[in-house]
């Protein structure tokens, strides 16, 4: 059965059917929360919490073509609710401070990995959303604004600013010795 | 290529690594959860009355032809010419924008999608606007005129106005328009306000052209997102010089401003507030200006909501009532009454094993906290209600296909009933007492 009839029998209250589609998408979804949040545990909370809401909200949904857009935005809005609240309890779970990986420390894919994770970290978390919405779960645009509710041409700047920041925090690395992306990326 | 683009090319590649997508070990755990919770009934969702594909449609662009346009100035022409021989006759028996009033028709859209209004005391009803795909029929404040959306064939929607008996329609939008989460007269009915994608435009009603987009207002949330949200006017009475909307982010406030961005200042926010809430929403003012209601969520269940009313200067925050403050219920969709002694709500309560009890349309004192039950129960809720605007009574409309309207009398508590072809959210027109 294609997505949209297992969208169609979920939304009539079929849980196997929902139980298909959670599958097909709780990796990809998990992993764009780890991407946001940048914390597993708040991750989990965020993810668990999205696919109550869209199984229990599931008969309001109107165009089942929609269901992953629908799901994204869910979780994207999960990831930030997590943020709202680990705000308001005075609990700021501090970003790890920027720290140069020293080169031959570890392999250049593991430097790699915690350039970009650094660099994600940098930013503002409802910026990062928006760059993991975008680059990662592949989002248009126009989705992405209606999602967090702002402007398109809000999005298409803070895109910009966000990659442009992200950028400048691997060249300063790069220019502290260590190497470039693999790739040439920073060329 | 620049190393920007060659960057931002390979984004996805990387963050694909980073991320290291696989299935969590608690997605069983998941399952369960979602296997023990129930659904939601329909009809609590406005998603089911407005299509979210169209609202997250882009603006088209197509460019309008010339024939078009110059049909549309004779149209135009036309109604300016009408409108004027209709105002100038009826200038002197229009209603004040705010407050009591009396009772006119009922504007609603039929089985077939026409706009059609009834008369409660015959029961009549005929059609005011022929054709299909009409929607959102929203009478201006001096009763005098329509405003309502109409599908068009290739896509997008077109945002129109008429006289009230459907005559003289004009066309606003010059290009094609979302279906709008929002839409509102303003006081003097000299624009009319939609929301899209949390973008305030507005548009003049003299003419068609292109909208006043209010980019100073960019993240405003206003009404409750569709569903019955026409009686949440954000313009403050009486001359409308203000706007009430939550400005979302990632800690939403509720702020008035005038439509450029100035004067802006803050009625509720999380520090003053004490209450660390989760969300905002649905905010209106009452009809005299000096208060405002609002929906407020909180991170214990931050889909719960609650009703809060607080002065216009941000003062006296409180909930409306004992039962705003009970976690169990959820209430939505906050009614003034024309004189702004009570509100009127939608409310359900949801038990720890999920089930859910259905309650008639609240009647809340503001003055008190007293509640007051009016009207029946449906089974699936009411998605549309709104008072009369002599305030004594409140049309309900069920959400039960049966398109009947039960209209109620708050001071005895009976109804009678309507059997028309109800398809849309329902609005009474005002008239001059």
């Amino acid at each position: 059965m294609n997505q949209r009839g297992l969208v169609e029998r979920a939304r009539e209250g079929d849980h196997d059917a929902f139980a298909v589609l959670a599958g097909a998408a709780v990796a990809r979804l998990d992993a764009a929360a780890r991407l946001i949040l940048r914390d597993p545990e708040l991750a989990r909370d965020a993810v668990q919490d999205a696919f109550m809401r869209a199984w229990r909200d599931l008969p309001g949904l109107r165009d089942p073509d929609r269901f992953d857009a629908w799901l994204h935005r869910l979780t994207v809005n999960a990831c930030l609710d997590a943020v709202r609240r680990r705000r308001r309890r005075v609990i700021e779970v501090e970003l790890t401070p920027l720290a140069h990986p020293s080169v031959g420390d570890a392999t250049a894919e593991l430097a790699d990995r915690e350039l970009l994770d650094a660099a994600l970290r940098r930013l503002d978390p409802e910026w990062r959303a928006i760059v993991v919405m975008h680059y990662y779960l592949g989002m248009p645009v126009p989705d992405v604004a209606v999602a967090l509710r702002i402007p398109e041409g809000t999005v298409k700047s803070r895109l910009h600013r966000s990659i442009g920041a992200m950028r400048t925090t691997l060249a300063d690395a790069d220019q502290a010795g260590r190497a470039p992306l693999t790739g040439g990326q920073l060329a | 290529m620049t190393s920007f683009d060659r960057f931002e090319r390979s984004l996805p590649a990387l963050l694909d690594e980073l991320a290291a997508p696989r299935t969590p070990d608690y997605f069983d755990d998941l399952l369960a959860r979602t296997a023990a919770t129930r659904q939601r009934p329909r009809w609590t969702f406005p998603e089911r009355w407005f299509p979210m594909s169209a609202i997250t449609r882009r603006f088209a662009v197509t460019p309008p032809l010339p024939w078009r346009v110059l049909g549309a100035v004779a149209l135009l022409l036309l109604a300016l010419i009408v409108g004027l021989l209709v105002a100038g006759r009826q200038k002197a028996h229009l209603p004040p924008p705010f407050g009591p009033a009396a009772n006119g028709q009922i504007a609603y859209i039929d089985s077939g999608g026409a706009v059609a209004v009834g008369d409660v005391g015959s029961g009549a009803t005929h059609i005011v606007i022929p054709g299909r795909g009409h929607d959102r029929p929203v009478f201006s404040a001096d009763g005098a005129q329509l405003a309502f959306t109409t599908q068009r064939t290739g896509g997008g929607f077109d945002l129109q106005v008429a006289l009230a008996n459907g005559t003289g329609i004009r066309t606003l939008n010059a290009t094609s328009v979302p279906q709008p989460a929002y839409l509102q007269w303003s006081p003097n009915g000299g624009s009319v306000a939609i929301t899209y994608a949390g973008a305030v435009q507005l548009f003049d009603t003299s003419k068609t052209g292109a909208p006043t987009v209010l980019s100073a207002i960019a993240t405003a949330e206003i009404g409750y997102g569709g569903f019955n949200d026409h009686v949440a006017s954000f313009f403050r009475p009486p001359r409308g010089e203000e706007l009430l909307y939550v400005r979302s982010g990632v800690a939403p406030t509720l702020v008035v401003s005038r439509p450029d961005g100035s004067g802006l200042r803050t009625l509720i926010d999380e520090r003053s507030s004490g209450l660390g809430y989760a969300g905002l929403k649905g905010a209106q003012w009452s009809p005299d200006g000096a208060q405002a209601v609002i929906m407020i969520s909180f991170p214990v269940n931050p889909e719960r909501w609650h009703i809060y009313v607080v002065n216009a200067h941000g003062a006296g925050l409180r909930p409306l009532n004992a039962s705003s403050q009970d976690p169990a219920l959820d209430e939505g969709s906050p009614a003034w009454s024309p004189d702004g002694r009570h509100i009127a709500l939608m409310r359900w309560s949801t038990h720890p094993d999920g089930s859910q009890d259905y309650h008639p349309i609240g009647i809340v004192d503001v003055a008190t906290g007293a509640m007051a039950d009016v009207g029946p129960v449906s089974n699936n809720g009411f998605f549309s209600w709104a008072w009369s605007p002599d305030g004594r009574a409140i049309l309900e409309a069920p959400q039960d296909n049966s398109g009947q309207l039960f209209i109620v009398d708050i001071a005895t508590g009976n109804w009678k009933l309507a059997n028309w072809p109800v398809a849309s959210g329902v609005t009474w027109q005002r008239l001059a007492p």
